[in-house]
């Protein structure tokens, strides 16, 4: 250890209850912004899963002239060769075609309107988070009358399985059409819209209710790994085998999803200026303290024959190892604290705020983002260097002799 | 033979307020620039290689000043010091302390030890500026200590050491980068007679001995019979010079 650093380490400990005050308001600072980091990072993590996993998927590709990409009001007319121009490569884990519309559904004794989604059980079992939902009865597949609705349209219009129900949907020309189906399963995702909302039934059922033979809404992919999906839309968007076609990402089709995450990050990076400017604040009264404390030191120092820089280096030597300290105990605790909350979950006071939309646990398990805490530590360790320039600068701007007579 | 120090027509003023008093003065409709006090007046002094030297005078007579002058810690408002022929008072900062780190010693009143260091790791901080390296200033530093009779307490820190053992770590401070001379200001000041008696019979041993130049102030009669040299200050002036060898 050099004699600077030597001098900073031991000069921290003159004041015990001082530095260890402040390394530990640096560290429950740090393990706050790591605790933030890890709760909406794993929030937005479980929101995009939910949503990419019930709906969206990881792209979509849908006609070039949709004006809602929500619910598509143009149809792809040939999604098959859109669909196999880019099941072939490695990156996908699986592609199902879908009819995406809106109409009504009618039952013995009630109606209501609806989103109905014509979807390939099969494709679908592989792609979609549903199935896992179903509460009674099975998934479709079974016959080409199958229906899967949830349990407050269910209830709503006093359905039970086996029970049989009419969907009426426009077609093209405006006559409307209707087909009869059976309650093949009930689903429970604890999602409002969802649960009250839409009816599965297989696609070609769909196709004929439409008057839509062949055609689709969109084809929905799911990658082996989402972070590929800007790489994997930038190479292939321009080889779908339809000029009239073209590939979004989730990001593009659930804006909403994008919206809350721009909202959060947003939110997270006040709530980071905040803690960091107290942590810079705690650095900038200890140092500034321990400048006014030894200014004849820095005196003697000086005379000695220290150059500016050196004592200037000194009051910084000082300040790195409180923020290196104080970032190093946060860490940890911070760490601690996720693994924790990752392990036992951390159920959230959302009450069906989130779930209204979609389906969402409101008990998150946190994971640490190591790549997001490791730059907060080093944040912090630059803010705690950064907060103590003035009063290193004022210590080696010291006139050496007024110094040295200093009480 | 070439001074090894020469202090050239030197005068020290220091201004007392400053600007905020001169603004005073100003506001008041006067033209106050603030309080001037002359420490040192048109003095010049020349020091040899091998000195043993006191500068005497009464508190407030401008010792301190003088010694900072030509500890190069404080400039002179007119005038040159001159180090073997070399100006040194117009060097920028930090060459001056390039200088004093190279060539000056001091032993400061009240010892100014670096508290949260021991004693030896006090004697290797000169040496430690030096950039020279951890083994050898070990040894200097406890070869320094041994010279000074404190080679004992060398692992301890200053607040464990009487006023005696810390003013000694302090000379060992001065002189283990073996310095063209060493500037101590009242270095017994603090001490009782008989450590006083001690500190100086150890200074003057390290003169005799080891050649080392002192140059110190002191008011203290007992202290200065044992000058080789006396320089008497008063109100800034040279009122006297006594050379005993």
């Amino acid at each position: 250890m050099s004699a600077t650093l030597a001098i900073a380490w031991r000069s921290l400990w003159r004041n015990k209850r001082r530095s260890l005050l402040t390394i530990c308001s640096i560290a429950v600072g740090l393990a706050a912004v790591m605790f933030g980091q890890s709760l909406l990072r794993s929030f937005q993590r479980q929101m995009i899963e939910k949503s990419t996993g019930i709906q969206l998927g990881h792209l979509q590709v849908q006609a070039r002239s949709v004006q809602d990409r929500k619910v598509p009001e143009v149809l792809l007319a040939h999604p098959d060769a859109a669909r196999r121009a880019l099941e072939s490569d490695p990156r996908v884990a699986c592609a199902a075609t879908r009819l995406l519309f809106t109409g009504l559904v009618y039952s013995a004794t009630a109606s209501r309107g609806v989103l109905i989604l014509g979807v390939e059980p099969e494709a679908e079992r592989r792609i979609s988070i549903l199935p896992g939902y179903l509460k009674t009865g099975r998934y479709l597949g079974g016959s080409p009358r199958d229906a899967i609705i949830g349990t407050r349209l269910a209830r709503d219009l006093d359905l039970r399985l086996g029970e049989r129900l009419v969907v009426m949907a426009q077609k093209p020309d405006g006559e409307m059409n209707s087909e009869l189906f059976r309650v093949a399963g009930i689903y429970e995702t604890g999602s409002t819209s969802y649960d009250g909302q839409t009816v599965y039934v297989p696609i070609e059922a769909a196709r004929r209710l439409r008057d839509r033979p062949g055609m689709a809404s969109h084809v929905v992919l799911r990658l082996k790994d989402i972070r590929d999906i800007d790489a994997f839309a930038r190479e292939r968007g321009s080889d779908l085998g339809d000029p009239e076609a073209v590939l979004l990402t989730y990001r593009s089709v659930g804006s909403e999803i994008t919206g809350i995450k721009k909202f959060q990050d947003a939110l997270l990076i006040v709530v980071l200026v905040i803690i960091f400017s107290i942590v810079g604040l705690g650095i900038l009264n200890t140092i500034s303290m321990s400048f006014f404390e030894r200014i004849r030191e820095f005196g003697v120092v000086r005379a000695l024959g220290a150059r500016p820089g050196v004592v200037f280096r000194l009051l910084l030597a000082e300040a790195a190892l409180l923020g290196a300290s104080g970032a190093a105990a946060g860490f940890a605790a911070g760490i601690g604290i996720i693994s924790l909350l990752g392990h036992y979950g951390l159920e959230l006071p959302l009450g069906r705020a989130m779930s209204y939309f979609m389906p969402f646990d409101n008990i998150i398990y946190m994971r640490p983002m190591w790549a997001m805490h490791l730059w907060s530590a080093l944040g912090v360790f630059a803010v705690s260097i950064l907060t103590a320039v003035w009063p290193a600068l004022r210590a080696s701007r010291l006139v050496v002799s007024e110094a040295l007579k200093h009480i | 033979m070439e001074p090894l120090i020469q202090l050239k027509n030197i005068t020290k003023v220091y201004e007392i307020g400053g600007p905020a008093m001169g603004r005073l003065g100003r506001l008041r409709g006067g033209a106050h620039p603030g309080l001037s006090v002359t420490a040192l007046k048109q003095l010049s002094l020349d020091f040899h290689r091998g000195e043993f030297t006191a500068i005497a005078g009464p508190s407030g007579s401008g010792k301190s000043t003088l010694l900072n002058i030509i500890g190069t810690i404080d400039s002179p408002t007119r005038g040159e010091v001159h180090y073997e022929g070399r100006k040194v008072s117009s060097l920028r900062e930090e060459l001056l302390a390039d200088f004093r780190l190279r060539s000056l010693g001091f032993v400061f009143q009240a010892y100014n030890l670096i508290s949260v260091l021991t004693a030896v790791e006090n004697v290797e901080y000169v040496l430690a500026l030096q950039g020279i390296g951890r083994e050898e200033r070990a040894q200097r530093a406890r070869e320094a200590l041994r010279r000074v009779g404190v080679e004992a307490q060398a692992d301890r820190r200053p607040d464990l050491l009487s006023g005696g053992q810390q003013q000694r770590v302090a000379v060992a401070r001065a002189i283990v980068h073996r310095p063209m001379v060493v500037l101590a200001d009242e270095p017994t000041a603090n001490l009782d007679s008989k450590t006083a008696e001690a500190l100086l019979a150890l200074m003057l041993d390290l003169n005799e001995e080891h050649g080392v130049t002192f140059l110190f102030s002191s008011h203290d009669p007992r202290v200065l019979s044992r000058a080789k040299r006396v320089i008497q200050i008063h109100d800034g002036c040279v009122e006297g010079e006594e050379d005993r060898e």
